[in-house]
């Protein structure tokens, strides 16, 4: 079985690699992992006054599959406001990628991954309006 | 409860033996179960590491295929699955933090498949482990590191150990995170020695 022209663009050039500042009240963490295979992912967002992720990172250490899948989330969250981005499903990144069946978690990795990070910012926020 | 009765498809006699009829010898076709049954263990984490060997090398002695060269198409299909079986079960018990997820999945129903983790201490510590591999640039670091990851996994098999004991399995299964992501490290430092 091949895998898709898709994921092999994203595995082999990964979009925002990369980390900002976790302290940053602007910019939210996500950190999760998927023992089973070995994976851990980080993605952070920054997000502006009103709501918008300006720019996201990850840094991912694991599979090609949740390689690709995270590349691709930061790609699609930019731009999008917090709640929008919150509503971005598993199924559509494993729809683009064409994941195989037992790599769909890779890309409820990267869903989770985004929720956290939007959560994160969320308290963070939350708290320094208090 | 449990089936216990089983007939022998050759003599009709019940068998409580995996492999073999108590009356009439013959091998017996293969039923469902775990590596601990298999092998007549308590579902303990620590187990007797050389008694385990001993008897799957005089099991595996008796039910090889090799033996049934001239038995019956069922006898050489059973020997065959039961053959398999033996060498599954005996790697999955021998290494020690597979030996502990399938223990948690017994007693526990515990599966570490497609489950998402945000043990946000557990995934700094191997973040930044992986960090530390990525930039290995020597063989001497390199070595360092190894050691450093072989340490780890030890101390680690120990307190597991000591939660199997305690029968804290939800604690035990946490040390069975983190040891599953410190062997994947360790599996992947074979791929870095190569390239240094």
């Amino acid at each position: 079985m091949a895998y898709s022209k898709e994921l092999v663009d994203h595995y082999e050039r990964p979009r925002n690699v990369g980390s900002m500042d976790k302290s940053s009240p602007e910019v939210g963490t996500g950190l999760v992992g998927a023992p089973a295979c070995g994976d851990v992912m980080k993605l952070q967002i920054k997000v502006n006054n009103s709501g918008v992720i300006e720019d996201a990172k990850f840094k991912t250490f694991g599979c090609g599959s949740a390689i690709a899948s995270s590349s691709l989330i930061t790609e699609w969250v930019k731009g999008k406001k917090i709640d929008e981005a919150s509503q971005i499903k598993n199924t559509e990144i494993a729809k683009h990628l064409a994941l195989p069946p037992v790599k769909i978690h890779c890309s409820i990795l990267a869903e989770d991954a985004i929720k956290a990070a939007i959560k994160d910012y969320k308290t963070k926020n939350r708290k320094n309006s208090t | 409860m449990k089936k216990n009765s089983i007939s022998c498809w050759n003599c009709g006699n019940n068998v409580k033996n995996f492999f073999f009829c108590e009356h009439c010898k013959k091998i017996q076709k293969p039923i469902e179960h775990d590596p601990f049954q298999l092998f007549s263990l308590p579902y303990e984490f620590n187990i007797d590491i050389e008694k385990l060997e001993a008897d799957f090398f005089n099991l595996q002695h008796k039910l090889h295929p090799d033996k049934f060269i001239n038995a019956n198409e069922n006898e050489k299909l059973f020997s065959g699955i039961h053959s398999g079986n033996l060498n599954q079960s005996y790697h999955l018990l021998v290494d020690p933090i597979s030996r502990a997820g399938i223990l948690l999945k017994i007693l526990i129903n515990y599966d570490l498949k497609e489950k998402t983790v945000n043990d946000k201490i557990l995934l700094f510590e191997i973040m930044e482990l992986e960090e530390e591999k990525e930039n290995l640039q020597q063989k001497k670091d390199a070595l360092i590191f190894y050691k450093k990851i072989m340490g780890l996994i030890d101390d680690e098999i120990k307190t597991i150990n000591n939660k199997f004991k305690e029968e804290n399995y939800l604690e035990a299964a946490k040390i069975h995170t983190k040891l599953t992501y410190l062997k994947k490290i360790k599996n992947d430092f074979k791929k870095v020695e190569i390239e240094l």
